[in-house]
């Protein structure tokens, strides 16, 4: 009986502990740094890769200009901190055939003393702008290098998720087929982006094509004075129709 | 113990027992609670910042002791990028509410909920938020060298109350040049009169010289002609302003610029349109059958063939014959005299004139279907009254008719046995310089179905609105407007008309 009598006592102090409120889960791990859209952006999924790659080019810079920088959106998981807090780049190697940048030849090397006090999260904030200075190397001339690169492991900072640890970026002296090139315009040639340029008189760059994707109407305008001008030069060229680079006949489609 | 352990076993077998009953099949229901509105009109016309929505809607409910909470919400409508969320105004029964909100269409929302079922019944009304020139006739008109509107204001009917004249200039202050052309409309058209980007009801007015696009609630100009464009064309020659499948197309000099709407756009038109791959000339009529279902029908006066577009192209397209057609769509060495849509088939008429043969005139009745395009011809004599017009226009939709000006007659040609017949003749000292069929079946207190003729005589001009039976004339107009200059285009505007509320033509 004593038996039984233990044994519902039991049962009832079970009972009693059967339900309890959840813990919340809080974020236990350490602080991490990744790469990540701009900063209007970062709530919208189909951005979660944007900006991954870059492309620059000094051609629309003037000849004294032997340097400019190129930005990236960097983000510190974890929360915030109360004191500054420092994250490292560093570059990896590109082995899919393009030209890698040399350090401060192509680009001012990630620790250089003059751009490393630039990475820094600051006190109270997630998100800074990582400044990429490319430099006006004379390989540019006659060629694109590529600058690969990922957050490295510091003081301060384990690495964030594995698609977002890296960035590429481009850089050239001569026009470069920007990464947001419109399939309005057809296949891409550096003789049909200058002939662009020189009948609209803009840069069709990747800034000016991501303002043309805000109105269609004005992707509309340009393709058609592009073509326009394109069949008012092949008249005044007979037999000598404008031909790219690689030898094929300049179209708009 | 063992005591106590017999009587909650006793306890609880008899619970056992009492644990299942046989179903006695109590399926006596009562109806469903029924909660009935009353006393809220589908739809209030009311002047922004002037007038109060005041309503007490009768709320019933077939369930006794219902216990009413109440809400009036108001939304916008015809939203595009973003989706309207309702505003709550009142949770009273009562509503007497100042409407602030801006020119257009908004939904009023008033629900009732029984607080004991919790069932809740909703009603709505279309607000028309109006001002002053959202409602009544817009006459296009010029002096000869300079263009403006007069407004006829219908507050209560159809027929005119009062008018404002030189009403584009006196908002405006300055008029268009140019003799007076054409009028349409797109409820759609984007700009920033409210600060942002967005849908505004917007009539755009041409004449042959000049064109701006203003919006209908202030009749403020939105775009000059210099500014409808991304690069405005250097002739300043409008032919043809207007709406058409997601788009809205514009003829200037016989050049045709497009602006596809169905995709961000700030208002403004691109480029001219190419003939071809390789830019040969062309010159399109101002004549066209455009609605908003289809691509639009052009005709190129160089070529002689008719041609298409879309607003999202950047070439003209060629159309294609169809079997047993009796004339070839392309270079088929014609004039084009008059065009006009007829249904939305799409179907239309057109007056050819041969290049060669000037004496040959040809009337065709269009099956405008770019694919398989046919004409059925009606070769004219040179004693059909048809023959010798100066004006035409088409019956839309109803008889198989249309109408035409010789002399100072308005007559009439039955498309289907070719009889004429003279429907009206213009009072001594005055000449008719205009003719449209005027269809309108959006607002049941406003519906109309005019032949509309326009005189001028001296300076001034008189419109005078006739009804039809059978496509034949009555002997005296429903309504006549007169003002100073001569008429080019009338249209019709409310809160309720769209961009597909009226087949434009000439």
């Amino acid at each position: 009986m004593k038996t039984t009598k233990y044994f519902m006592v039991a049962l009832l102090l079970l009972t009693l502990g059967a339900c309890k409120k959840e813990a919340y889960k809080m974020f236990t791990d350490v602080a991490r740094i990744q790469f990540g859209p701009d900063i209007t952006r970062i709530y919208q999924t189909s951005f979660n890769m944007a900006d991954t790659t870059k492309d620059f080019t000094f051609v629309y810079n003037l000849p004294t200009n032997k340097q400019d920088t190129v930005w990236f959106d960097v983000y510190a998981i974890g929360g915030v901190s109360n004191k500054d807090r420092t994250f490292k780049l560093q570059q990896i190697a590109d082995t899919t055939g393009a030209l890698n940048a040399v350090p401060d030849v192509d680009y001012k090397a990630f620790n250089n003393a003059s751009v490393t006090s630039k990475y820094v999260i600051k006190a109270g904030e997630r998100h800074t702008l990582a400044p990429i200075v490319l430099l006006r190397s004379a390989t540019l001339k006659t060629a694109k290098v590529t600058l690969l690169f990922k957050v490295a492991v510091s003081d301060d900072f384990q690495l964030g998720e594995t698609t977002n640890i890296w960035r590429k970026v481009t850089s050239t002296d001569r026009l470069s087929k920007p990464t947001n090139w419109s399939p309005a315009f057809g296949t891409y040639s550096v003789v049909k982006h200058q002939f662009m340029i020189d009948v609209t008189g803009k840069k069709w760059d990747q800034a000016f094509f991501s303002f043309l994707q805000t109105d269609y109407t004005l992707m509309l305008y340009y393709t058609n004075v592009c073509k326009t001008e394109l069949i008012i030069y092949n008249k005044a060229n007979p037999g000598k129709p404008l031909v790219d680079e690689t030898g094929a006949l300049v179209v708009f489609p | 113990m063992k005591r106590l352990y017999i009587l909650t076993l006793a306890v609880t077998i008899a619970a056992m027992f009492t644990a299942c009953y046989k179903d006695k099949g109590n399926y006596s229901y009562t109806a469903s609670e029924v909660i009935t509105i009353t006393g809220i009109a589908p739809s209030y016309d009311k002047i922004s910042k002037q007038d109060k929505i005041t309503l007490t809607p009768t709320v019933t409910s077939s369930s006794p002791n219902a216990n009413f909470e109440y809400f009036w919400g108001i939304y916008e409508t015809n939203v595009q990028g973003s989706v309207p969320k309702i505003d709550t105004i009142a949770k009273t029964l009562s509503l007497d509410y100042l409407i602030t909100q801006s020119a257009k269409a908004w939904v009023l929302v008033f629900g009732a909920k029984n607080k004991t079922t919790g069932l809740q019944q909703l009603a709505t009304s279309t607000i028309n938020v109006i001002t002053p020139f959202t409602r009544g006739w817009y006459v296009l008109k010029d002096d000869g060298t300079s263009t403006d509107l007069d407004l006829f204001l219908t507050p209560t009917s159809i027929v005119p109350a009062s008018q404002i004249n030189n009403v584009y200039s006196l908002i405006n202050g300055k008029k268009l040049n140019g003799k007076a052309q054409f009028l349409s409309f797109d409820n759609s058209y984007k700009s920033m009169v409210t600060g942002v980007l967005g849908n505004t009801r917007a009539l755009f007015v041409t004449s042959d010289k000049d064109a701006s696009v203003i919006d209908i609630n202030s009749l403020l100009v939105i775009r000059d002609f210099n500014s409808m464009f991304y690069e405005p064309p250097t002739i300043k020659a409008p032919n043809y302003v207007g709406p058409g499948n997601s788009s809205d197309f514009f003829i200037n000099a016989g050049q045709l610029y497009s602006l596809y709407s169905m995709s961000s756009n700030v208002g403004q038109f691109a480029a001219r349109q190419l003939k071809d791959a390789l830019n040969t000339d062309y010159n399109l009529s101002k004549y066209f059958i455009n609605f908003t279902l289809a691509n639009p029908i052009f005709f190129d006066e160089i070529s002689s063939s008719f041609v298409s577009a879309g607003g999202a192209g950047t070439v003209l397209n060629s159309v294609t014959d169809a079997v047993g057609t009796a004339m070839k769509a392309n270079n088929n060495n014609k004039t084009l005299l008059y065009m006009g849509i007829k249904t939305t088939a799409p179907t239309g008429v057109a007056l050819f004139q041969d290049k060669t043969n000037t004496s040959l005139k040809i009337l065709s009745t269009i099956t405008a279907n770019t694919s398989a395009f046919n004409m059925v011809n009606d070769t004219l004599l040179n004693t059909n009254k048809l023959y010798s017009a100066t004006l035409i226009t088409t019956n839309l939709i109803d008889e198989n008719f249309i109408y035409f000006v010789v002399g100072n007659q308005v007559w009439s040609r039955n498309l289907s046995n070719k009889f004429e017949q003279l429907q009206y003749t213009a009072p001594a000292g005055e000449t008719i310089t205009f003719i449209r069929h005027k269809r309108y079946t959006s607002e049941v207190a406003y519906a109309h179905n005019y032949i509309a003729i326009g005189t001028k005589s001296g300076a001034n001009y008189t419109v005078r609105m006739f009804t039809k039976t059978s496509g034949n004339l009555a002997a005296s107009p429903d309504i006549t407007m007169t003002g100073s200059g001569s008429v080019g285009d009338i249209i019709y505007m409310s809160p309720s008309v769209g961009t597909n509320t009226y087949l434009q033509t000439y």
